[in-house]
């Protein structure tokens, strides 16, 4: 087995009296592609902006490539090799869609024009080249979700963290998506893939983590945790399109 | 991004502009470019903050009254030069800045425009009461400190043409701050800053950092102008009013574009001119000036070459 890139220990977050995350371990290995589901509201998200930098977790210990990065700087994390997306997506919105992936380019790259030739060569990479000279603000929102992982493939991450970048897509898009994380895992990128669209997660994760109510209630292969007894309680009464 | 486009002809016009005097003669026209060179400045600078970052410093009136009381004291009292006077206005401005900033930059929207407001008071308070700079009165010059410069008239000309080289520097400056690597961070905040630290943007110290930038020259025209001007007090120094003025010429012209600032420095000052000499409209300027500001927040919030940059494709890389 690959050396462990991420690990969490008993990571917790409360928001005032409500426990978003609670006691959650978990372990990301080099290469992989976690799936990370669970109804809404369980977690995903927070868990995103504790292992980002965004919220400092109430309890527990955050590692990555062994090193404690528990509380520390957003900018200082990515700079490490975290980047993610954010499930609203955040366009730069007047500026242009090549300058939004610029941004991320920055950090590494020395000078402007060494930012413009990577973020032109990503925007080839995620299908935008055409838009490039665009206000951010004036994409589709499947484009602003692409243009999202472009930002982050930007920064030269080893470890991406997408939140539901395949939500609001058509079917067609849903499968560009898959093939870009293809192509993103074939470059050696772990992942952990938080989606609401379980059928399109399946088929790229190699393992999978449910969240309810803050809490790990299934871990293991795509297959078992979509049929563990308390997954499908946690859906219950959630809308079908889940697992359509 | 453009190839420098914007300044090949920027810096023309301003020189061009800047000769008129010289060239004439007039003392009057002089007056008037100074006033106009002074105003451009300190739009320029601004927009560091308030156009490509995107926070409005509402009080930035009080970084030219730091910088024209360090230089106006060391110019009186240590007999310095006005150019390594000024430059020690503008670095004292600037250090300022950096330090406000990392104290207030952590409050987003009307936070902070609220809190350079508060600064600007209360660093105006503090003057006043401050008697070995002259307190409430102020300080004047000894004539004879013009002698360094060859005598009053020859002063007030070396005074100009001072300006006239901080305006093409804050100029050229504020125009490769954006076309840099710190302009787009600077940039990314201002559209979104949760997304730009993400992108691995260091927020809080480009913040600082603009800041002190935009203080840096309005710091060093507070120093040209109390030089010229012969004496400083408070209420000149950190004349709220000035502040707002500022803030309506980089809305006017359009924030963010350098461009942008200069036209509306420009604009702002025939626009005054003409209000104030117009016996109907001169006690009303500041009212008239603040409805147009609301006409331009409410239909054209791009401003007048933000407007046209969306307009026009082809003129886009002209106007930065
Ligand atoms: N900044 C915050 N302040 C207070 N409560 C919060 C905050 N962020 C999240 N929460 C709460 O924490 C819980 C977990 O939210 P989170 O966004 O992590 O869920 P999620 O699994 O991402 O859900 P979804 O699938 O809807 O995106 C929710 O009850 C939410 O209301
Ligand atoms: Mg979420």
């Amino acid at each position: 087995m690959p050396p462990p890139i991420l690990e969490l220990s008993r990571v917790t977050k409360h928001f005032g009296g409500l426990t978003a995350v609670n006691q959650v371990d978990l372990v990301l290995y080099r290469g992989e592609i976690l799936g990370l589901i669970g109804p809404n509201g369980a977690g995903k998200t927070t868990l995103f902006n504790m292992i980002a930098g965004f919220h400092k977790p109430s309890k527990g210990r955050i590692l990555f490539k062994g090193m404690d990065i528990t509380g520390m700087k957003p900018h200082k994390i990515c700079k490490l090799g975290i980047a993610r997306t954010f499930q609203i997506t955040k366009p730069l919105k007047k500026l242009t869609t090549l300058e939004n992936v610029m941004v991320g380019a920055l950090p590494k790259e020395k000078t402007v024009p060494g930012a413009r030739e990577r973020a032109l060569n990503i925007l080839k990479l995620m299908g935008l080249d055409h838009r490039a000279s665009l206000p951010a603000g004036t994409l589709t929102p499947g484009e602003k979700k692409r243009l999202e992982m472009a930002r982050a493939l930007a920064t030269d991450p080893s470890l991406l963290l997408l939140d539901e970048v395949m939500a609001g897509l058509t079917p067609t898009e849903t499968q560009d998506m898959l093939e870009l994380l293809r192509k993103i895992e074939a470059q050696g990128i772990s992942m952990v893939v938080v989606e609401h669209n379980v059928k399109g997660v399946i088929r790229i994760a190699h393992r999978m983590v449910a969240l309810n109510y803050g809490q790990k209630i299934a871990e293991g292969p795509p297959h078992e945790v979509i049929t563990h007894p308390e997954v499908i309680k946690a859906y219950m009464g959630e809308e079908g399109p889940c697992f359509e | 991004m453009g190839k420098g486009k914007t300044l090949f002809w920027l810096i023309p016009a301003l020189l061009i502009i800047i000769l008129i005097p010289p060239v004439t003669g007039s003392v009057t026209t002089r007056e008037g470019v100074f006033l106009i060179l002074m105003y451009v400045t300190l739009a320029v600078s601004l927009n560091i903050i308030l156009g490509y970052t995107g926070y409005v410093s509402f009080g930035h009136i009080v970084f030219y009254g730091i910088g024209g009381y360090v230089a106006f004291y060391l110019m009186k009292f240590h007999g310095i030069h006005l150019i390594p006077a000024m430059i020690m206005g503008g670095i004292g401005a600037a250090i300022a800045a950096f330090a406000l900033g990392e104290a207030v930059l952590r409050l987003r929207g009307a936070f902070f425009a609220i809190a350079t407001i508060g600064v600007n008071e209360a660093v105006k308070a503090l003057v006043n009461n401050l008697n070995f700079i002259g307190g409430a009165e102020g300080l004047f010059f000894n004539f004879r400190i013009y002698n360094t410069y060859g005598g009053a008239t020859k002063a007030i000309w070396f005074s100009y043409y001072t300006m006239a080289a901080l305006t093409i520097t804050t100029v050229i400056a504020a125009y490769l701050i954006k076309k840099s690597k710190f302009g787009l961070g600077l940039m990314a905040i201002r559209e979104d800053e949760d997304a730009a630290i993400i992108l691995g943007v260091n927020a809080k110290r480009y913040k600082s950092l603009a800041y002190a930038a935009s203080a840096l020259f309005p710091g060093m025209v507070g120093a040209v102008f109390f030089f010229k001007a012969g004496n400083i007090e408070p209420h000149d120094a950190f004349h709220l009013i000035k502040s707002i003025e500022m803030i309506f010429m980089v809305m006017l012209g359009g924030y963010g574009s350098v461009t942008g600032a200069v036209t509306g420095a420009l604009v702002y000052e025939r626009l005054k001119g003409f209000l104030l000499v117009n016996p109907l409209f001169k006690n009303l300027h500041m009212a008239i000036s603040g409805v147009i500001l609301l006409l331009i927040v409410l239909f054209m919030p791009q401003g007048i070459v933000g407007f046209i940059r969306e307009k026009s494709k082809k003129l886009r890389e002209m106007l930065e």
